[in-house]
C-alpha cells in the first residue's frame, strides 16, 4: 500500500499541474470558458475506456484523446493517410513481413517515464494476452496470444520490430495498427493495478494510462467524462484545456442544452432535428457532416431459388428507388454509393450504374425466369431510425415489377443469429468498417471462404475470393488499387448485395467552436480534439 | 393474531413474492428469442466468436441449470456479471441506486406537499373553482405521457424562462461534495456545502415534478373523495355544532381521518414511481438505476435486467412492508 502511494505520488503532481489549467480562468468549467468544451452525447453505451477492450464507437472516440499509437490516421489532400505518431519512421524488409519501427524519442507518460520500445511492446503482447473481442483485427495480420513474445519484440530501447504471417499489402498492415488496440500504455502505471488474470483491465476501464493529448480525470457512469490537457503531451498543450462529456441520452434533451448553449456539441441528434435546425437557420448553431465508416446494404441470399439467378439480382438493383431513399428517408445525409469500397478509401470505386429503370428490372427479371415475379422475404432490424421506412420503399419498389415483398423487423440479435446461419432471404442491414483499408470490406463483400456477408448469402464466387486475397497481398499499390477495381465491379453485377449508401457522422455544434471540421474529418475513426479551438460566444 | 406473528407471516409472503419476481424475469429474459451474444458483439462479429462467448457466459447449459445457478448465487449476494460491462451487477446497482432515490423521494416528498393541500380544498371548494382546476390537474397528470410532460417543461422552465437549470444533477461548474451516501443533498448538507445542495435542489425540482405528477394526481384524487366522505359524516357536524372554527375542523377533525387511505396509495405509488423514473431518468439524463436497466434491457444484458428488477422488487416490497406493518400498528383490525 506504501508503496503504491509512492510510486503513485508523480501522477498526482502532474494532475495537479493540468488543474492549475482548469483553475487558471474564472469561469472554469462552464461552456462560457473558451479553454473547456462541453459535448453532450449518449454515453450509456460506454463500457470500458481500456484501449485493449474498447469496442464501441464512442468509447473509441475517448481512448483516442488519451493515449498515443504506433500510428495515426490523418485527412490529406481528401484522403486517409496513415502517418507516425508514437513511431517516427518505420521499414518493411524484403520478405515483406518483418516490420521495423524507429520509435520517437522525448516522448514522456505523464509519470515521467519514457514512451519507448519496451512500452510499445509491454501495450501490444497485453493487448493480445487479453485475447478480448477486438483481438481478430490482430489476430488476422498473425499475431496472437501465443505468438506475441517472438512477433512483437523490442530491438533496442527505440526500435521494435514487428512480424507478420504474409506479407500482407503495407497500407492494410498499417490501418490495423491505427486501431485503439495498439495504444502505448505507461507499464509501470499498469503494473501496479494488474489482478491476478486480468492485466489491469478492471483499474483502466475508468482511469486513462497514456501519454496522448488528454488525461482523464473521472469517469462517473451515465453522468460525465472528464478529461484535462496532459501538460506533458509532445505536440504541446492542445487550445481545448478540459474536455467535459455530458451524458444526456435523450436527444430532445441534448438539442434544447445545446440551443441554451450549455454544451457547445451536441453528438446525437436525430436526422430530423438536424434537418430542422437547418432548415430554420437557427442563429448560434452549425452542422458538421462528414463522410462515416459504414455501408447500408440489402443482402440476397443465393440459396432462395429465384435469387440464385444474377438476372434477378441485378433486377432488383434496376428496380430500387435509391433517389427517394437517400433524400426522403435519410434526408440527403448519405453518401451514394453502389460499389462496397467508400469514399476516403484507398481503391474508392465510384461507379455508380444504378438508377431506378423498372423496364430494364421487368426484362432482366423474365430473363432469369420469373417474369411474373416471386414472394420473398425482406428482414431489418427494429427499433432503428431508418431501416423500417427503407424497408417500405424497397417493398414499394419491388411491387412494381411482381416481386411481393413481406417486410419481417424483429430485433437486431435475433437477425443476425439467423443471417449467420444463412437463414434469410433478402436483409436490410449495415456494415460499420473496422479498420480504415478496403480489406476490411473485400473480405467480408467478396469473399465467401470467410463466413461473412458473401457467405451468409450463400455467395461463393472463386474469382472474387481469388482477387480479395491477391489484393490483400498485393505491395504495390498502384496494383492493389487496380485489383480492388477488377473485384469492385464484379460484385457490383454479379455479388450478392444492393449498396444503398455511405453512412456520414453528423454533429451540431456552437459556432462558436472552430474547426471542428478538421478534428472530425476521419469521422469517428479518429476523432482529435486538439484540432479544436473555442472563441468567445 | 398477534403482532409477531403477522410480521413473520408476512416475511414469509415477502420471500415468495421475491421469488416470483426471480422466476418471472428469469423466464421472460431466457426465453424470449433473442441472442445477448450477437447483441454484446455485433451484427458483424463471426459465428466462431459468437459460439466461444455463449460457452464462456455458460448461455450454452440448459435452462435450469443456468437457473439453479443464478438462484444459488442470488441468496449468497451474487447477482452475476454484466454481460456488456463485465462488471458485478451489485456493484453496478450500488453506484446507480442512491441517484433514483434521491429523485423518486423527492418525487414522493413533493407529491404529498402538492397532493394533499389539493386534494383538502377540492373538498372543501366542492365543485367550485378550485376544485375544477384540480380536477383539470390531475386529468392532465394521469393522461400525459411522462416524456411529454418532461420536455415541455424543460422547453418552458430551462431553454424559454432559464429558471430552472437543465439536465443532470449538478452544474458543471459545481463541485461534487465527497460521496458518503450518495444522495447529493444529503452529502452536501454533511459537508456543509451549501452551493451543490442549492443546484442539486434546483436540478432535482423538474424531474421530481414530472416523476411525481401522476402520483400528486392520484394522491390529490384519494385525499379529496376521502374528505368528502369524511365531511359528511356525523362526528364532523357534531363538531360544527359546538362551534368550532372550520379550519379547525377541516385540518383537525376531518383531514386527520381522511390521511388513512392516503397513507396507503402512497406506499402503492411508490412502486409506480420506481416503474416511472425509467423515462424520467432518460429525460433528465439522470444517472439512476432505471436509466441503467432500460440501457441493460435494450443490449439484453440479461444478469443486468435481473439483478435491477430483482432489487426494485425488495425495495418495494420493503415500503409495503413498512406500511402494513404501520398500519397493524395503528389498526389492530388489519391483522386478521
Amino acid at each position: 500500500m506504501r508503496r503504491r502511494y509512492g510510486t503513485a505520488s508523480p501522477i498526482v503532481a502532474v494532475l495537479l499541474v493540468s488543474l492549475v489549467f482548469l483553475l487558471a480562468p474564472p469561469s472554469s468549467g462552464g461552456p462560457y470558458d473558451p479553454s473547456t468544451l462541453v459535448v453532450g452525447m449518449n454515453t450509456g453505451i460506454l463500457i470500458t475506456l481500456d484501449p485493449a477492450v474498447v469496442y464501441e464507437v464512442e468509447g473509441a472516440v475517448i481512448v483516442d484523446q488519451l493515449y498515443d499509437k504506433l500510428v495515426d490516421l490523418e485527412m490529406v489532400g481528401g484522403k486517409m493517410q496513415v502517418v507516425p505518431e508514437v513511431a517516427e519512421s518505420w521499414t518493411l524488409a524484403d520478405d515483406g513481413r518483418t516490420w521495423t519501427f524507429k520509435i520517437r524519442k522525448g516522448m514522456k507518460f505523464p509519470s515521467g517515464r519514457p514512451v519507448d520500445a519496451h512500452a510499445v511492446v509491454y501495450s501490444m503482447r497485453r493487448a493480445l494476452r487479453l485475447n478480448r473481442a477486438n483481438v481478430w483485427l490482430l489476430n488476422q495480420i498473425g499475431f496472437t496470444k501465443d505468438n506475441a513474445e517472438t512477433t512483437v519484440k523490442a530491438l533496442d530501447p527505440y526500435t521494435v520490430q514487428l512480424v507478420v504471417s504474409e506479407a500482407f499489402a503495407p497500407t492494410l498492415v498499417l490501418s490495423i495498427l491505427t486501431f485503439p488496440l495498439t495504444s502505448v500504455l505507461d507499464p509501470g502505471v499498469v503494473e501496479e493495478r494488474i489482478r491476478e488474470g486480468e492485466l489491469g483491465a478492471d483499474w483502466l476501464k475508468d482511469h486513462s494510462a497514456g501519454s496522448g493529448p488528454y488525461i482523464l480525470m473521472r469517469w462517473e457512469r451515465n453522468d460525465v467524462v472528464d478529461m484535462v490537457a496532459n501538460a506533458t503531451y509532445w505536440r504541446g498543450i492542445p487550445p481545448i484545456k478540459r474536455i467535459i462529456i455530458r451524458d444526456i441520452p435523450e436527444p430532445a434533451a441534448q438539442r434544447i442544452a445545446l440551443e441554451k448553449a450549455d454544451i457547445d456539441v451536441a453528438w446525437n441528434l436525430s436526422p430530423h432535428m438536424r434537418q430542422e435546425i437547418r432548415k430554420a437557420k437557427t442563429p448560434g448553431l452549425a452542422i458538421v457532416t462528414v463522410p462515416g465508416h459504414g455501408i447500408e446494404y440489402i443482402g440476397m441470399n443465393v440459396k432462395y431459388a429465384p435469387l440464385a439467378k444474377e438476372q434477378v439480382r441485378e433486377a432488383i438493383r434496376w428496380a430500387v428507388g435509391y433517389k427517394p431513399i437517400l433524400e426522403g428517408i435519410m434526408l440527403g445525409e448519405a453518401i451514394p454509393l453502389q460499389t462496397f469500397v467508400p469514399t476516403g478509401y484507398l481503391g474508392y470505386n465510384r461507379a455508380m450504374p444504378f438508377k431506378q429503370d423498372l423496364t430494364k428490372a421487368r426484362q432482366l427479371l423474365a430473363e432469369g425466369g420469373y417474369p411474373t415475379g416471386f414472394e420473398v422475404e425482406l428482414t431489418t432490424s427494429a427499433p432503428h431510425a431508418t431501416r423500417g421506412d427503407i424497408a417500405q420503399v424497397v417493398q414499394n419498389d419491388l411491387g412494381k415489377i411482381g416481386i411481393k415483398v413481406k417486410i419481417m423487423q424483429m430485433s437486431a440479435g435475433v437477425m443476425y443469429a439467423k443471417f449467420r446461419e444463412q437463414g434469410l432471404q433478402l436483409i436490410l442491414a449495415g456494415w460499420g468498417v473496422d479498420y480504415p483499408d478496403p480489406d476490411a470490406l473485400a473480405k467480408p463483400f467478396a469473399d465467401g471462404t470467410i463466413k461473412q456477408l458473401a457467405w451468409r448469402n450463400a455467395w461463393m464466387d472463386p474469382k472474387a475470393t481469388d482477387l480479395a486475397k491477391r489484393a490483400m497481398l498485393e505491395r504495390d499499390t498502384g496494383r492493389r488499387v487496380a485489383l480492388y477495381k477488377e473485384l469492385t465491379d464484379l460484385v457490383l453485377h454479379k455479388g450478392a448485395f444492393v449498396i444503398l449508401y455511405q453512412t456520414t457522422n453528423n454533429w451540431v455544434i456552437r459556432s462558436n467552436v472552430k474547426d471542428f471540421e478538421e478534428a472530425a474529418a476521419i469521422g469517428t475513426m479518429h476523432f482529435d480534439f486538439t484540432k479544436i479551438r473555442k472563441e468567445r460566444p | 393474531m398477534n403482532l409477531a406473528t403477522y410480521v413473520a407471516r408476512r416475511l414469509g409472503l415477502m420471500v415468495f413474492v421475491l421469488f416470483g419476481v426471480l422466476v418471472i424475469t428469469f423466464v421472460v429474459s431466457h426465453v424470449i428469442p433473442a441472442d445477448p451474444v450477437g447483441a454484446i458483439l455485433g451484427g458483424n462479429a463471426p459465428s466462431e466468436k459468437v459460439d466461444a462467448l455463449r460457452a464462456q457466459l455458460g448461455l450454452d447449459k440448459p435452462l435450469p441449470e443456468q437457473f439453479v445457478a443464478y438462484l444459488w448465487g442470488a441468496v449468497h449476494g451474487d447477482l452475476g456479471r454484466s454481460l456488456r460491462t463485465g462488471r458485478p451487477v451489485w456493484d453496478d446497482i450500488q453506484q446507480y441506486f442512491p441517484a433514483t432515490v434521491e429523485l423518486t423521494m423527492s418525487a414522493i416528498f413533493l407529491a404529498i406537499i402538492l397532493g394533499v393541500p389539493m386534494g383538502v380544498i377540492s373538498a372543501v371548494r366542492r365543485n367550485q373553482a378550485p376544485d375544477h382546476a384540480a380536477r383539470l390537474f390531475s386529468i392532465v397528470g394521469v393522461s400525459m405521457p411522462v416524456f411529454w410532460t418532461g420536455l415541455v417543461l424543460m422547453l418552458l422552465l430551462y431553454y424559454r424562462f432559464g429558471w430552472l437549470p437543465g439536465p443532470g444533477r449538478l452544474d458543471l461548474a459545481v463541485l461534487p461534495p465527497p460521496s458518503r451516501t450518495g444522495l447529493l443533498l444529503l452529502d452536501g448538507l454533511v459537508a456543509r456545502n451549501w452551493e451543490a445542495v442549492r443546484n442539486a435542489l434546483a436540478h432535482l425540482i423538474m424531474p421530481a415534478f414530472v416523476l411525481g405528477y401522476v402520483a400528486t394526481a392520484t394522491i390529490a384524487r384519494i385525499t379529496r373523495s376521502s374528505m368528502l366522505d369524511i365531511l359528511s359524516q356525523d362526528f364532523i357536524r357534531t363538531a360544527r355544532a359546538k362551534g368550532l372554527r372550520e379550519q379547525v375542523v377541516i385540518l383537525r377533525h376531518a383531514l386527520r381521518n381522511a390521511l388513512i387511505p392516503t397513507v396507503t396509495i402512497i406506499g402503492l405509488v411508490f412502486g409506480g414511481l420506481l416503474e416511472g423514473s425509467v423515462l424520467t431518468e432518460t429525460i433528465f439524463a439522470w444517472p439512476g438505476l432505471g436509466r441503467y436497466i432500460t440501457t441493460a434491457y435494450i443490449t439484453l444484458d440479461y444478469p443486468a435486467v435481473m439483478g435491477g428488477t430483482l432489487y426494485i422488487a425488495v425495495v418495494f416490497s420493503i415500503v409495503n412492508l413498512v406500511v402494513d406493518l404501520t398500519y397493524a400498528v395503528l389498526d389492530p383490525r388489519i391483522r386478521l
